[in-house]
C-alpha cells in the first residue's frame, strides 16, 4: 500500500506505542517487583550513592571515550587523518543538502 | 470502508506477519541456529534438550522468563519503565518490519528508509536506557560503554542502507521499492561496476556495524560477563530479562533480514511462500556467515573497538555513501 511519508512515520509510531502498552500491561501486572541491594561485588550498598553526580559520570565517561579516540585519530598532525575523520560526516551533510534541495 | 481494512490490514501486520509474531518466531530460532553453530566451532554440543535438536530451547527459557511471578532487581531500578521502554523497542521493531514486501498489506513511500531508521532506532536507545536507567554500576558501564558505539555505529547503519537503498531504487529512496522491484543499472558496465562496488562496501560497512549493534563479538564489551557482570543485563530477571531477550532477538532478525534480501536482490522479495523461502534461505546464510567471522574474534577494548568502527564502518559507509551518487 502507497502512502505519504508523514503519514506512514505517524501510523507506524502510533502503532508502535499501542502495541508497546499491549506488550507491557500483561507483563508488568502479571509480576511483582523484589528489591533487593544494589550488586557491587559484595561491597555493601551503604557504599552506593545515587545522586545526579553519577548520572553525570556516566555521561563524562561516554565522552571521554569519545574524546580521547577523537584526539588519538584526528589530532596527529596528518591532514589526512582528520580527512578520513571527518568524511562520514561531511557526507552526510552533503546528502541532507541534496534531499532538503529537493532530491 | 476501504480505510478500515486497510488500518485492520496495517495493524495485523505489525502483530503478526511480518511484524511482531513472525520476527519472534524468527528470531528466536536464529537464536538457537547461533548457539549450535558458535557450539559446533568450539566443539561443544549447544542447546539439545527442548524439542528436536534443541530447537525449542530458546522459546522454553523466554516463555519461562516471561511469565515468572516475581521480578527481582536493584533497590533504585526503574523496572517497569525499563519494561515500557524495552517494549516500545520490540514494538517500533515490528513496525518497522512493515516496509519489507513478505505480506499482503506491507507499506511503502517515497523516503520510506528513514522511517525505517527511525523506527529501529528506538531498540538501541531501549538497550541504552536499559544500562544507563538501572542506577547500579555494572548495568552503567554496559549502557555508558553501548551508548559511545552507539554514537559510531547507528550513523554508519544509516548510511549504508541509505547506500544500498539508493542503488537499487535510485529514484525514490524506498526500501521497500528496493527489495520488492531492484533496479540494477546494467545499461553501462562503469555504472553496473559502481554499483556493484558500492554494493560490497556498503554490506562491509553495514555487517560490522550489525555485529556492534548486536552486542556480538568482537563488539560485546557493553555486555561482557567477566567485566562488567552482564552489563545492561545485570539488574534484570523475570519479565524484564525475557523482554531484553527478545529485544535482541527481534533487531538482529530484522537487520540481517533487511541485509541479506538487499546484498543478494534477485530473486526479489515478494509476498508468497516461494519468494519468502528464498528469503529465509538468504537470511540463514548471511546470519552463518556473520556467526562464523564473529565467533573467529575475541573481544576488543572499547577504545578499539571505537576505532575498528571508526575505520570499518562509519568511513565505509561514507565512500558507499558517496559513490551511490554516482550510480
Amino acid at each position: 500500500m502507497r502512502v505519504d511519508l508523514p503519514t506512514l512515520m505517524l501510523t507506524l509510531t502510533a502503532i508502535s506505542l499501542l502495541l508497546a502498552v499491549a506488550l507491557w500491561l500483561p507483563t508488568a501486572r502479571a509480576s511483582r517487583v523484589r528489591r533487593t541491594e544494589v550488586y557491587l561485588s559484595g561491597e555493601p550498598q551503604s557504599h552506593f550513592k545515587l545522586s545526579f553526580v553519577e548520572v553525570a559520570w556516566a555521561v563524562r565517561y561516554v565522552m571521554q571515550r569519545l574524546y580521547r579516540t577523537l584526539v588519538e585519530q584526528v589530532q596527529t598532525g596528518m591532514f589526512n587523518d582528520w580527512f578520513a575523520y571527518s568524511l562520514p560526516y561531511l557526507l552526510l551533510l552533503v546528502v541532507l543538502l541534496y534531499l532538503a534541495l529537493g532530491g | 470502508m476501504e480505510l478500515p481494512v486497510s488500518i485492520l490490514g496495517v495493524l495485523l501486520s505489525v502483530a503478526v506477519y511480518p511484524g511482531l509474531l513472525f520476527l519472534v518466531a524468527l528470531g528466536l530460532l536464529s537464536q538457537w541456529y547461533r548457539r549450535k553453530l558458535v557450539a559446533r566451532v568450539q566443539n561443544r554440543v549447544g542447546p539439545k534438550y527442548v524439542g528436536p535438536f534443541g530447537v525449542l530451547q530458546p522459546f522454553a527459557d523466554v516463555y519461562k522468563l516471561l511469565f515468572v511471578k516475581e521480578v527481582v532487581t536493584g533497590a533504585f531500578t526503574p523496572i517497569r519503565l525499563l519494561m515500557f521502554l524495552t517494549a516500545l523497542g520490540i514494538a517500533a521493531t515490528s513496525s518497522a518490519a512493515t516496509l519489507l514486501p513478505m505480506g499482503p498489506h506491507y507499506l511503502k513511500a517515497p523516503l520510506d528508509v528513514f522511517v525505517f531508521i527511525y523506527l529501529t532506532l528506538y531498540a538501541s536507545i531501549a538497550v541504552a536506557v536499559l544500562g544507563l536507567g538501572s542506577t547500579s554500576p555494572y548495568p552503567g558501564f554496559g549502557g555508558a560503554r553501548y551508548t559511545a558505539l552507539m554514537l559510531v555505529f547507528e550513523p554508519a547503519i544509516a548510511m549504508s542502507l541509505i547506500a544500498l537503498v539508493k542503488v537499487l531504487a535510485p529514484g525514490n529512496l524506498s526500501l521497500a521499492e528496493a527489495l520488492s522491484s531492484p533496479k540494477l543499472p546494467l545499461d553501462s558496465p562503469l555504472r553496473c561496476l559502481v554499483a556493484v562496488a558500492t554494493v560490497v562496501l556498503a554490506a562491509v560497512a553495514y555487517a560490522t556495524s550489525l555485529l556492534a549493534k548486536a552486542m556480538m563479538k568482537p563488539f560485546d564489551i557493553p555486555e561482557a560477563e567477566t567485566e562488567v557482570a552482564g552489563g545492561y543485563l545485570a539488574e534484570l530477571s523475570g519479565p524484564a530479562l525475557g523482554l531484553s531477550i527478545l529485544l535482541h532477538e527481534v533487531e538482529l532478525a530484522l537487520y540481517v533480514l533487511v541485509l541479506a534480501n538487499l546484498v543478494v536482490p534477485v530473486p526479489p522479495l515478494k509476498p508468497g511462500i516461494l519468494p519468502v523461502a528464498v528469503a529465509l534461505v538468504k537470511y540463514f546464510a548471511v546470519l552463518t556467515a556473520l556467526v562464523l567471522v564473529a565467533y573467529s574474534m575475541g573481544r576488543v577494548r572499547v577504545d578499539q573497538a571505537l576505532r575498528t568502527l571508526g575505520k570499518y564502518s562509519l568511513t565505509l559507509s561514507a565512500i558507499a555513501l558517496a559513490a551511490s551518487f554516482l550510480t
